[in-house]
């Protein structure tokens, strides 16, 4: 049940796109508004509170108070009278999206945070979310799913019966239709989201930038092996462009004020969280796309001992030509001040000593121990200290 | 992920034997002399995981959160009149520690899939025993970090209780008549859930049963004392 509301979900931000652009900037319901508990929705909305709960107390959940805080209030901003109806959670997840749930939930994935380019790119993705929540799409998505569905899951029950494997075909079928329901709602949340967008003076063509962006990462991808569903349903990226620059001139004559970036406050906040969030971007050995997110990084301005840190990883991870050097020269950079994340000095180490520069290699261990004395690997530092200085 | 398997599980049973009124399938290592039922010690009980559905007439299981939030009452009602019908003293669970690596929360997860392997390599449905547990070995353990949920000195035993139901719609009613018109059969609601019963000094599950059922309803207290007679019906007695 759970994989199905995150399925569901995980369309709001990653749905196709649809041409239509009748819409309505009004919210379906007062705030604190809670739906009758016997009714279908509510029920809908139990299994969100149920799925909330689990949020609390999950290992995947962001806790940096700063960070947390400065979230909180920027979606209270856009979301006005709905604030305290709205609770936003930081996923450490490297992939990009963001969700909101019925009852207020909003997720906010790891792997935006490290795209946005400032306060008004990562304010347009919230309204967004905000709009999808007002209109209360996701509630007439799931009533349009339970209508759809019955056929493909009794396919699903005799499937189980006579193969023992349950292969949930319908959430297939019904995530197809989800999709397609879906390309107004989509379109009404980027509208009606630019308008809370810039009733706060963030400037409405921000969410296009984003979204170009966005394109340029997955055109750089060689391997197009994407794992996120964002990426496999897009076709309608430029008209989805067009629309929203339309828009967002129309806004800007309506309100010339609506310019604000907020580049400077984004940057600070994400600079204190920079290398938590970078560590699963990396995992994902996605090497292309990491590049251009470092790219990124250093137009943004993040602190350049950390951007070298990661390039280091990622070069040592792609293991291509020239790349041992690469990486001890990205590493290296990353030492120059005190700043930089202590175990480029421990990776230092390791690439010296393959290449056999035993001076090199014991120095950087030597540095790192002194900076990490109780790292979970100081034994194996130790060894491998003990064992630089008996050569 | 383990969330998931529960629902699975239920669906092959239903499809496998869906003119079966009630079943139950238990293991029970006070019987084979594994363990030893204590002559001492409470009883705590954990959150009984309750999930009630509305089965509308496409077969979709539409979650009612009334029901639910009642019948977590009735159960908890009925699981604890039951247990100490056998004697036994009965603690309620009280969560202190609620940070995300704290044991209480680690242990309730880890009890949600130690419970779902059970139900799936060890209950029945032979494609899925593992060569680990040939000959119906039985060494399923939270470890014993589990002693980390004693409240006191008395806690002996750790109790989890799942419980999923289902009721058929009006629409769902008429489909079922409508089909069977036809000579197709599609079930209606249905019952099934697991009890485990874990040694909080060593983490080994010592009492598991599993029950599946097309009667019975728990949105009362007389329907969940009667489901729940059955769940735990053979529970071992305190000596």
């Amino acid at each position: 049940m759970y994989k199905f509301l995150i399925t569901l979900f995980l369309t709001s931000l990653t749905a196709s796109y649809g041409l239509s652009a009748e819409s309505s900037y009004t919210p379906e319901f007062e705030p604190d508004y809670r739906p009758e508990i016997s009714s279908a929705e509510g029920g809908f909305w139990y299994m969100s509170d149920e799925l909330e709960k689990k949020i609390q107390t999950s290992p995947y959940v962001i806790r940096e108070p700063r960070l947390n805080e400065y979230l909180s209030n920027l979606v209270c901003q856009l979301a006005q009278d709905y604030c305290k109806n709205i609770r936003v959670y930081v996923i450490d997840n490297p992939l990009f999206n963001a969700s909101m749930y019925p009852n207020g939930m909003m997720h906010v994935h790891s792997g935006l945070l490290i795209r946005v380019e400032n306060e008004a790119q990562l304010a347009a993705v919230i309204s967004h979310e905000i709009a999808h929540y007002l209109r209360a799409h996701h509630v007439k998505r799931y009533q349009r799913l339970n209508k759809g569905r019955g056929l493909s899951i009794i396919f699903d029950l005799i499937l189980a019966g006579s193969t023992g494997v349950y292969l949930p075909l319908s959430d297939l079928g019904a995530y197809a239709d989800a999709m397609a329901f879906s390309r107004k709602h989509e379109t009404e949340a980027d509208l009606y989201g630019a308008r809370l967008l810039s009733e706060m003076n963030y400037d409405p063509q921000a969410s296009a930038e984003l979204w170009a962006y966005v394109e340029r990462e997955r055109e750089a991808d060689q391997s197009k092996n994407d794992r996120n569903v964002f990426f496999a349903s897009h076709p309608a990226m430029a008209d989805r462009n067009s629309i929203l620059t339309d828009a967002a001139s129309k806004i800007k004559q309506e309100n010339p004020a609506a310019n604000e970036l907020g580049s400077e406050r984004f940057k600070q906040v994400i600079s204190s969280v920079y290398t938590s969030m970078m560590k699963e971007q990396l995992a994902l050995q996605e090497h292309e796309q990491t590049a251009e997110v470092l790219a990124r990084h250093r137009s943004i301005g993040y602190p350049e001992t950390h951007i070298s840190y990661f390039e280091g990883e990622l070069y040592r991870q792609r293991k291509g030509e020239g790349d041992i050097e690469n990486a001890i020269n990205a590493y290296t950079r990353s030492t120059q001040d005190m700043n930089g994340p202590v175990a480029a000095h421990r990776e230092l180490g390791y690439l010296y000593m393959k290449s056999k520069q035993s001076a090199l290699a014991l120095t950087s261990f030597e540095k790192y121990q002194q900076l990490a004395p109780d790292a979970s690997d100081s034994k194996m530092i130790d060894y491998y200290i003990t064992t630089l200085r008996n050569q | 992920m383990t969330r998931r398997i529960l629902p699975i599980i239920f669906l092959i049973f239903v499809t496998l034997q869906a003119s079966g009124c009630a079943t139950t399938r238990s293991v029970n290592q006070f019987e084979t002399g594994a363990a030893q039922v204590a002559k001492t010690g409470n009883v705590l009980l954990m959150p009984a995981d309750v999930e009630l559905y509305v089965l509308t007439a496409t077969g979709q299981l539409q979650p009612n959160a009334e029901w639910t939030t009642n019948a977590r009452g009735f159960i908890d009602t009925a699981v604890r009149e039951k247990i100490a019908s056998l004697g036994y003293a009965v603690d309620a669970f009280n969560l202190t520690d609620n940070a995300p690596d704290s044991d209480q929360i680690q242990l309730q997860k880890l009890h949600m899939a130690v419970g779902s392997s059970i139900l799936q390599h060890s209950l029945g449905m032979g494609a899925q025993a593992l060569p680990t547990k040939a000959g119906g070995k039985f060494d399923y353990s939270l470890g014993s970090q589990a002693r980390s949920l004693k409240l006191n000195a008395q806690s002996k035993y750790g109790l989890f209780v799942y419980f999923q139901d289902s009721y058929s719609s009006g629409g769902r009613v008429a489909a079922q008549i409508g089909l069977a018109l036809l000579g197709v059969g599609i079930t209606g609601g249905q019952q099934a859930g697991f009890a485990s019963l874990v040694d909080l000094d060593t983490g080994d599950v010592v009492w598991f049963n599993f029950l599946h059922s097309m009667v019975g309803d728990v949105r009362n207290q007389k329907g969940a004392d009667s489901s729940i007679g059955k769940l735990l019906n053979e529970f071992p007695a305190r000596q």
